[in-house]
């Protein structure tokens, strides 16, 4: 299955940069799952649990706002926060 | 003629003052490596962000937000100047500060009117000296600075344009090059330059239309401001880390200007000790003779 690259970076430091198999972000409206091939999309984000699956296993990530970018296969989280 | 005791007595304290400059100079190096490693930190987001505003820009019509698309009439320029608060850090103030003069009185002639504001001491000394009064003055925020405050100042900023105070906003500011050179750059934070690049509608960096949620205006009133912080924020570290390259560059210097002198004040005091040896011996001798 292909692969989603994840990129979360805040203000002062990059977070996480992976080849995940899913993510699921914490958007203003509720949460966004994220699969590969899924279409170019710009969201803000409230507060509230990033989740992102790599080979079965689960990482979960507190994020307070921000901004989320999808595009090719490429997820990048412009989170105010994290923790 | 300088006596020995004189020439003695300087050694001393050019001594003294070379322990300050080299005690300077470390903790310049100490703090510079500091803020070297906040610059890098910051880096990966401030890029994520241009790239991002730049995506949006070139798909968003101008209109589509007060904050992108320039005015059409230009009147009214405000530069927002970052010197540091502290000297003795060679060209570092001088440098910039003469540059944001030099491009004020410049542009009297393009604008109707050129205002500014200020950030740090010496900047702020610097336009007193000059009877010239900023719009607003900040100092003592380096040691503090993050970006919480800089959200803060792109509000203000936005604020102030959207009211036209002022219709394009610079920023001044040392950028970092190397722990010993900095550049004095001048960039337009507001209104955001729209790229219109044909280069980017190549088949490789396509970018198909987003779907924006909840909807463009809501991305754009998010994003902008936090873009504009970015910026800020970015310009503050690169000042920071710049002066602190400047005040280790300028000690070092110091250092060994000092240690150059009291190598030849050395040779001095050396030569006079010497004559007045010669002097006394030949005193001896002569008194010798004349018995």
């Amino acid at each position: 299955m292909a692969k989603i690259k994840l990129e979360i970076v805040t203000p002062d430091r990059r977070v996480l940069k992976e080849e995940v198999d899913t993510v699921t972000l914490p958007g203003t409206y509720g949460e966004l799952g994220i699969l590969p091939m899924h279409t170019t999309l710009l969201t803000e984000l409230g507060n509230g649990k990033l989740t992102y699956v790599t080979g079965g296993n689960t990482q979960t990530l507190e994020v307070q706002g921000g901004l989320a970018e999808v595009i090719h296969d490429q997820v990048t989280v412009l989170a105010d926060s994290v923790t | 003629m300088a006596t020995l005791k004189t020439i003695r007595k300087r050694i001393v304290s050019v001594k003294n003052t070379q322990k300050i400059t080299k005690a300077m100079k470390m903790v310049s190096a100490a703090k510079l490596r500091r803020a070297q490693q906040r610059l890098m930190g910051a880096r990966p987001y401030a890029q994520k962000m241009n790239e991002l505003v730049s995506h949006i820009a070139a798909l968003a019509p101008s209109s589509a937000h007060p904050l992108l698309g320039r005015r059409e009439e230009v009147k009214k320029v405000e530069f927002l100047v970052l010197s540091s608060d502290r000297g003795l850090c060679g060209g570092f103030n001088g440098n910039l500060l003469r540059k944001v003069e030099r491009q004020m009185v410049a542009g009297k002639q393009k604008y109707e009117q050129i205002q500014f504001s200020v950030v740090g001491k010496k900047g702020r000394d610097f336009f007193v000296a000059r009877h010239l009064t900023p719009e607003q003055t900040q100092t003592s925020i380096y040691d503090t600075f993050n970006f919480a405050q800089a959200l803060n100042m792109a509000a203000q900023i936005t604020e102030g344009y959207l009211t036209e105070k002022f219709d394009e906003y610079y920023l001044a500011y040392n950028k970092f090059i190397s722990a010993i050179s900095q550049e004095v750059v001048t960039i337009r934070i507001l209104p955001f330059e729209v790229h219109t690049t044909d280069t980017q509608t190549s088949s490789e960096n396509y970018t198909p239309e987003y779907i924006y949620e909840p909807s463009r205006a809501g991305i754009l009133d998010a994003l902008l401001p936090k873009a504009l912080a970015t910026t800020i924020y970015q310009a503050f570290l690169e000042s920071i880390a710049g002066e602190h390259g400047a005040r280790m560059a300028a000690m070092d210097a110091a250092t060994n200007n000092s240690r150059e002198m009291i190598r030849r004040l050395t040779l001095q005091s050396n030569r006079l000790r010497q004559a007045a040896i010669t002097k006394e011996l030949m005193d001896i001798v002569n008194g010798a003779e004349a018995l």
